[in-house]
């Protein structure tokens, strides 16, 4: 070791501060190193000097006062009543309560999420415009002009051909089992059109990911994805949360 | 050094004061006394420089401590609590002398100091000769204190005078753990600079 750090650390050193690595460290060094033991001798002094200094008692006089104060810090305790010195008492754990009830909460909150089914908070909030659905969207309205966005829930009659967005990207034709391409921030646009019969299956993706829509109590539906995340239709828009 | 020894009191025995003292009991109250009063006097001398009022705030720090009996929390024992009350008396008293320039911090206080410290100092079995130097270097060492700011002389009073752990100093300062340890040893390093400015040179 070199005096610079020597001497850094030389008062935790005296004070017994020092791991004992270092401590031998320091020893070693100081065996060889006359200035950084003088240094250790004059802290060494200072710190017995404070340890040694006279002591002082308060007189009898003092002490009898003392006791006075005691009394009358005690009389106007007890002089609040009770419900003061009790909330006062709890206020006083009001740290260990705060523990308790956040404890508790975060248990609350498990539960609720496993029992109702309730979406987990958002990691990554992407509002996607109703961009990724599979199961039971069906035709039910037809025609409709001019074209409305496609939601969960609407029914498209059979034969419809749903487009995408503006740019006449059509990946879906009912009957087909076909796709919907669609892209972040696109809106859908369907277009009625006679041909095949019956309900269908619309499945939409965005982006690379297949999604499975699962409904939801009230209204709400939940996108799986290949990935297992979730993501959670809101209107007719979908945030994307994370299991 | 004041008989305070943190650690010799348990938990279970302070919880027992502590439902006696809420109880009222005159006993209790004579224990705490019994328990802290040295160490209490002791450590506001050494901070405000001057028994009288020393004495004073030792007073008031212990019935603030019953007043206020329903706001002790047991995670830290009644010297920690009582040292905390105690230390922010000291620094009120401190900061309104300073405000009402009522009388300098240093000379007069430094003198007025000096008479009880020698009596307490005078030991029957040393030499005469010994006893006027030891005596000087306590004044020395007391006047040394004394110019040291407050943060590093509470904190090297509590740490090296009275034995307090650093988690409890930490907690009567209101500072980190680490920033305790480095006012501790900081105040050591300034300490032995002061004293040692009229030492005199030693042979090597």
């Amino acid at each position: 070791m070199r005096c610079e750090s020597v001497r850094r650390v030389l008062a935790a050193y005296v004070l017994g501060d020092v791991a004992p690595p270092d401590r031998a460290g320091i020893i070693a060094h100081m065996a060889d190193c006359h200035r950084c033991r003088e240094e250790e001798a004059a802290l060494r002094d200072a710190v017995t000097g404070v340890r040694d200094l006279p002591e002082i008692a308060p007189s009898a006089e003092r002490r009898s006062a003392a006791l006075v104060s005691m009394r009358r810090g005690a009389a106007e305790r007890l002089a609040r009543p009770r419900w003061v010195r009790t909330l006062r008492s709890l206020a006083g754990r009001r740290r260990r309560l705060t523990v308790a009830t956040l404890f508790a909460a975060s248990v609350l909150g498990l539960v609720a999420v496993r029992v109702l089914d309730l979406p987990i908070a958002p990691v990554r909030r992407t509002v996607l415009l109703a961009e990724a659905i599979r199961g039971p969207v069906t035709i039910e309205r037809t025609p409709l002009d001019p074209p409305v966005p496609l939601v969960p829930g609407v029914r498209l009659p059979p034969g419809c051909v749903v487009r995408v967005g503006d740019d006449g990207r059509a990946a879906f034709r009912p009957g087909t089992g076909g796709l919907i391409e669609c892209r972040e921030g696109s809106a859908f646009r369907w277009e009625p059109s006679p041909g095949a019969s019956g309900d269908t299956v619309i499945t939409l993706y965005y982006g690379a990911l297949w999604c499975d829509l699962e409904p939801l109590p009230r209204g709400r539906y939940v996108i799986r994805d290949v990935r297992d995340r979730r993501l959670t239709v809101v209107g007719t828009r979908f945030e994307v949360v994370c299991k | 050094m004041p008989s305070f020894a943190p650690g010799a009191v348990g938990p279970r025995e302070e919880r027992a004061l502590l439902k006696r003292l809420l109880r009222g009991d005159e006993a209790a109250y004579a224990e705490l006394l019994d328990r802290y009063e040295k160490p209490l006097v002791n450590f506001l001398y050494r901070y405000v420089g001057n028994r009288a009022v020393a004495e004073d705030l030792f007073q008031e720090t212990f019935y603030r401590m019953l007043r206020a009996l329903d706001d002790y929390r047991p995670r830290a024992g009644f010297g920690t609590w009582l040292f905390t009350i105690a230390r922010n008396l000291a620094l009120d008293h401190m900061k309104a002398q300073r405000r009402h320039r009522e009388v300098s911090l240093d000379a007069p206080q430094a003198e007025e100091a000096r008479g009880p410290l020698r009596e307490t100092l005078a030991e029957p079995g040393g030499s005469a000769a010994a006893q006027v130097l030891r005596q000087e270097d306590h004044d020395r060492l007391g006047e040394a204190l004394r110019s040291l700011p407050t943060r590093l002389r509470e904190t090297l009073l509590l740490r090296v005078y009275h034995g307090l752990a650093y988690r409890d100093i930490a907690r009567v300062t209101r500072s980190p753990v680490g920033t305790a340890k480095y006012r501790v040893h900081e105040a050591v390093h300034v300490l032995a600079r002061m004293m040692g400015v009229d030492r005199p040179p030693s042979g090597v």
